[in-house]
């Protein structure tokens, strides 16, 4: 934790900088926006998310937001985000406003799917650093964009009720850190190399499954009670055929997701719970998911705020055994191998409790604990593999590298917006 | 026994909500004199500060100005028209502007310059502290 003590200083000096106001040009012609963030996270063995053993302190990330009006009807804004290693573009698209309830989108658009997905990376928008991992992150659940068209548009109210809509048509990539692959794939190895089962070149092991013909919809209602609203979101589409690369589900098979979003938001509370599901076929049998979380958090006097959240994941995989053919010895010679994947790559559970301060709306310094059961999410930084094994042996051809299924997590972190 | 009680509360919410936000208040709404409304309920006027309606019924495009956050006006106006504190107003643009949906209306620093923004941009509404002198502008009723 000596980390911490060398790392509050930064977040203390950010925060004396102060909050910036966006910079527009033109009464709104053209607009930029930003927001950033700093963490260090330290954990007792297994890596997850910003937290490694021993402590990481160099996660940081920086977005610009530009937005323009170059007519009254037409809107065009893009996002830029750096996150250490590379500038990525996280959307870019126009828009057309037919009327207030019918606006035609397209490009690489913010998917409009659960209650955060469309300001992802926005941490002054959220009580934990972190949004919860079991829907968020790599969790193979949902994309920050779409590639297509969309509409969106907001339904005139009726008896306090409102309703915004948005559809849309189009390609996604999902992202996950996939426990579920055979052994030899999951380690990136080849015949000429399997003498290490660790892979220590790799970082996060992330799979990208393609999606084409994507149909999503969300709908969000907003109820007479100032602050509580509901998501219904939703989208279906067919896994694309890659080839020889790997992802999350078979190629062809369809995939469904769907779930419900319910936020209480006021001055001083803000109470969250998400749950979703997603089917998809992978290797002759359905693979289902179901995540979900709950939060809640209360400002406190002079700036503080206090929030706690529990979430989890869990996958059914029906058929939970992998074949493959694993290389062993000297020299290495081939064995054809069948094993259970272990359940705790199947599950995560978390609890977590927060305490932050708001030296501004737009800036914030937040503190958490996290205590983690299970390695769907949750394992050791240079052992990305598959044998955990939770009270399963691996095969006897394998080192044994048995994951601890318990992770406990602090992170300390300043997040901030214009 | 579960569908009661959820009623009740969203009647009661509705119920107890401000009955409209008129004069006394501590603001007052103005339009463009070319603007042919001459008056508009709470919500509607919510709605168009939000920019989740963009023209008027005769067409015309919407142009918002408003006073800048911490302002007398502004501390009003907020609570009267949209029913939400300012933190919820802001995580609302916020959540406009980093989905890239939308970014906030304009805003001027005094009530002088949003008359005269008013004034002179056709389609224009914004709102100034109530004693503001609005020669130029007509005051669109609240109700």
């Amino acid at each position: 934790m000596s980390m911490i003590r060398r790392a509050l200083p930064v977040a203390l000096a950010l925060a004396a900088a102060g909050p910036a106001a966006a910079f527009d040009v033109g009464d709104g012609l053209l607009s930029v926006s930003g927001f950033g963030r700093w963490g260090y996270g330290e954990t007792d063995g297994n890596a997850y998310l910003l937290g490694r053993d021993g402590g990481k302190g160099d996660n940081i990330g920086m977005a610009l937001n530009v937005f323009a009006r170059p007519m009254d009807r037409l809107a065009v804004s893009t996002q830029f985000f750096y996150d250490a290693s590379r500038v990525n573009i996280d959307w870019a698209f126009a828009e057309y406003r037919v009327e207030d309830w019918l606006r035609f989108r397209a490009g690489q658009v913010k998917m409009p799917f659960t209650a955060y997905m469309e300001t992802k990376d926005v941490g002054t928008l959220r009580p934990f650093y972190n949004l919860p991992a079991s829907v968020y992150s790599f969790s193979d659940l949902s994309a920050e964009s779409y590639f297509g068209v969309g509409l969106t548009g907001f339904v005139p109210p009726m008896a306090g009720w409102e309703l915004s809509y948005d559809v849309f048509f189009g390609q996604i990539w999902l992202e996950s850190s996939d426990r579920f692959r055979p052994a030899p794939a999951a380690l990136n190895l080849t015949a000429a190399s399997q003498a290490p089962y660790a892979n220590p070149a790799a970082g996060r092991q992330t799979l990208f499954t393609r999606v084409d013909d994507t149909i999503g919809a969300r709908l969000t209602i907003g109820t007479p009670v100032p602050g509580l609203k509901a998501y219904l979101s939703g989208y279906s589409g067919t896994v694309a055929d890659l080839g020889s690369q790997l992802q999350g589900a078979d190629p062809g098979s369809n995939l469904h997701a769907a779930g419900l979003s319910l936020e209480y938001v006021t001055e001083r509370y803000e109470l969250r719970a998400e749950g979703f599901n997603k089917r998809a076929k992978r290797g002759g049998s359905q693979q289902l998911m179901t995540a979900g979380y709950v939060e809640a958090a209360v400002r406190l006097p002079f700036g503080f705020q206090l929030a706690g959240r529990a979430e989890s994941a869990t996958y059914d995989l029906h058929d939970d055994t992998v074949a493959t053919t694993v290389y062993a010895g000297t020299p290495p010679a081939p064995t054809y191998v069948t094993y259970t994947i272990p359940n705790s790559l199947r599950r995560h559970l978390e609890y977590a409790v927060g305490l932050n301060y708001w030296f501004d709306p737009n800036f914030v310094v937040k503190c958490s604990y996290h205590w983690i059961d299970g390695n769907r999410f949750a394992v050791p930084e240079q052992a990305w593999n598959n044998y955990t094994t939770d009270g399963n042996a691996p095969p006897a051809s394998l080192p044994d590298v048995t994951y601890d299924a318990k992770t406990q997590m602090l992170v300390v972190g300043a997040q901030f917006a214009f | 026994m579960i569908r009661k009680p959820l009623l009740a509360l969203l009647a009661a919410a509705a119920l107890a909500a401000p009955a409209a936000a008129l004069a006394g208040d501590g603001f007052k709404v103005i339009v463009h004199p070319d603007v042919r409304s001459q008056r508009a309920s709470r919500d509607e006027v919510s709605r168009i500060f939000l920019k989740k309606t963009t023209r008027w019924a005769d067409g015309v495009e919407i142009r918002v100005v408003q006073p800048r956050v911490g302002t007398a006006a502004r501390r009003a106006f907020d609570p009267a028209i949209h029913r939400l504190q300012p933190t919820a107003i802001r995580a609302y643009w916020s959540q406009m502007v980093f989905s890239g949906r939308d970014v906030p209306p304009v805003e001027r620093a005094t009530d002088e310059q949003i008359v005269e923004f008013v004034k002179l941009t056709p389609g224009a509404v914004g709102f100034v502290s109530e004693g503001a002198a609005v020669a130029g502008v007509r005051v669109l009723e609240v109700q």
